[in-house]
């Protein structure tokens, strides 16, 4: 099995959990938010409202559309099927959330968006930096991994030996 | 009258001196306690305060008739201070904020000065963080057990009236016959604050004045020059249900809300219901409640699935 194989599939397996952990942790959102007063997924939307950047009735469908999104592409991941797909999906999703922190900061001065519930960064750099380590887990599980090539030697090997 | 055990250590001689040239005549003539007699008078009227826990103000100051003040102050330590000119309607001219939960304080003496964090050492020692010469009453119980059980008290009865005081504690308090409060005298951080009471009114079972006179000694001039003020007092409401729980903080806000324990209701200063704190707090632990059950399976299920997914990925890589 190809190291680099592996090194790849391990990318998107880390990719997907912490995909599922910001999944969890919104809808397990402890503590009340100031604004509205909400736990859970209800603090996730307040802070959406908060930050005047999506309209007030698009807010709702938004928050729920971000944690389908990330559980399903948690689970894409997670299969390995049309594995570059999903990683170059997961990169594309990692530069919106990062405009989004830009946007979010630009208007506030706080770039905490919400994406792992209460353990958001609240600073943009350390917000920046954080997605671009995730974008680079998702380039490397992006990178070819001669599935097909490995799978080829295995057929090859598994031949029958030539009957003498 | 002769002070016993009286150290200057803590205070300036010239405020140790001030707590008795400035007795009143009758009471030059009062006879001094023993400790047990003070101890049962002192316990006696710990009672009777037992209970007043908030204060709620509303007063004019007659030597700036234009000036209105508004005072809630609780025995915990938070208080909430408002002055306008001329109308209650008007703008607050000074919002001046102090919320002290016994670990963190918060401050705000008129937008944006704010202050939050540990108070500085000996915040909440006797006499204590209470915003006293507004409201002195909440801290009535708790100032006569201290001075109870302080052996440095002493007590004077005559005139009818009984005053009692300690320099260690820096308070002095002077009763009339039907124990209401006449006069507070407060030092704390270099300045004496005496608060002078005259003419009551029953409020449930406490006395209310109407007339109010307060000056402030700066350390080392308590012979004589003091800024005076006058406040003829409009209301005097006692453990009003405005106030009577507590008053909820918002951080955000930088501002004190009122709560009714009876209807648990956080509202505004003006009256208008914010929220339900029993359905807020139902909500909230509710919430929190799934959220803990979330959080509590949110390691092993990871670990299962990046297992599970692993697992997967070496089946396709090996197929």
């Amino acid at each position: 099995m190809p190291c680099r194989a592996v090194v790849s599939a391990g990318a998107r397996i880390v990719m997907a959990i912490v995909l599922l952990a910001s999944v969890a942790l919104k809808v397990s959102h402890p503590h009340p938010t100031p604004v509205g007063g909400r736990v859970g997924i209800g603090a996730f939307e307040d802070l959406l409202i908060a930050h005047e950047v999506v309209p007030q009735g698009l807010v709702a469908p938004s928050a729920r559309l971000v944690l389908v999104v990330e559980l399903a592409l948690a689970l894409w991941l997670m299969s390995h099927w049309r594995a570059r797909s999903a990683s170059l999906t997961a990169l594309a999703l990692m530069v919106v959330f990062s405009a989004y922190a830009v946007a979010v900061h630009a208007r506030g001065g706080d770039a905490r968006c919400g994406c792992f519930g209460d353990l958001s960064a609240a600073d943009l750099r350390l917000h920046l930096a954080q997605n671009l380590g995730l974008g680079m887990l998702c380039w490397v599980g992006s990178r070819r991994t001669r599935v097909s090539s490995a799978r080829d030697v295995t057929t090859t090997d598994t031949r029958e030996p030539p009957l003498i | 009258v002769q002070l016993r055990r009286i150290s200057l250590g803590r205070w300036s001689a010239a405020v140790a001196l001030a707590l008795t040239t400035r007795l009143p005549a009758a009471q030059q003539a009062s006879i001094e306690l023993t400790d047990h007699a003070l101890a049962g008078e002192l316990n006696r009227l710990a009672e009777v305060y037992e209970g007043l826990v908030s204060a709620s103000v509303t007063r004019v100051n007659t030597t700036e008739p234009d000036v209105h003040s508004e005072a809630v102050v609780l025995s915990t330590g938070a208080f909430v201070v408002t002055f306008w000119k001329a109308q209650p309607e008007a703008e607050p001219e000074l919002f001046n904020v102090t919320h002290w939960d016994g670990k963190v304080l918060r401050s705000t003496h008129g937008p944006p000065r704010y202050v939050e964090g540990e108070p500085a050492a000996g915040f909440s020692d006797p006499p204590g963080p209470v915003h006293h010469w507004d409201a002195p009453w909440p801290m009535l119980h708790e100032w006569c057990l201290a001075l109870a059980n302080d052996p440095e008290a002493l007590g004077f009865h005559g005139g009818s009236r009984l005053r009692v005081e300690s320099e260690s504690l820096g308070v002095a308090l002077t009763f009339g016959p039907q124990d209401e409060c006449l006069e507070v005298d407060v030092v704390r951080d270099g300045v004496r604050t005496r608060m002078t009471f005259s003419d009551f009114v029953a409020v449930g079972r406490w006395k209310a004045p109407r007339e109010q006179e307060r000056a402030f000694y700066t350390r080392g001039s308590g012979s004589g020059e003091a800024r005076v003020d006058q406040w003829s007092l409009v209301e005097v409401r006692f453990n009003d249900e405005d106030a009577n729980g507590a008053l909820v903080w918002d951080p955000d806000d930088l501002g004190v809300y009122r709560y009714s324990p009876s209807t648990r209701n956080v509202y505004s200063s003006d009256g208008t219901v914010l929220y339900n704190e029993e359905e807020w707090a139902r909500r909230v632990l509710g919430g929190t409640k799934v959220a803990g059950v979330v959080r509590r399976l949110l390691v092993p299920g990871l670990v299962i699935l990046a297992v599970a997914s692993g697992a997967l990925a070496y089946w396709r890589l090996r197929r």
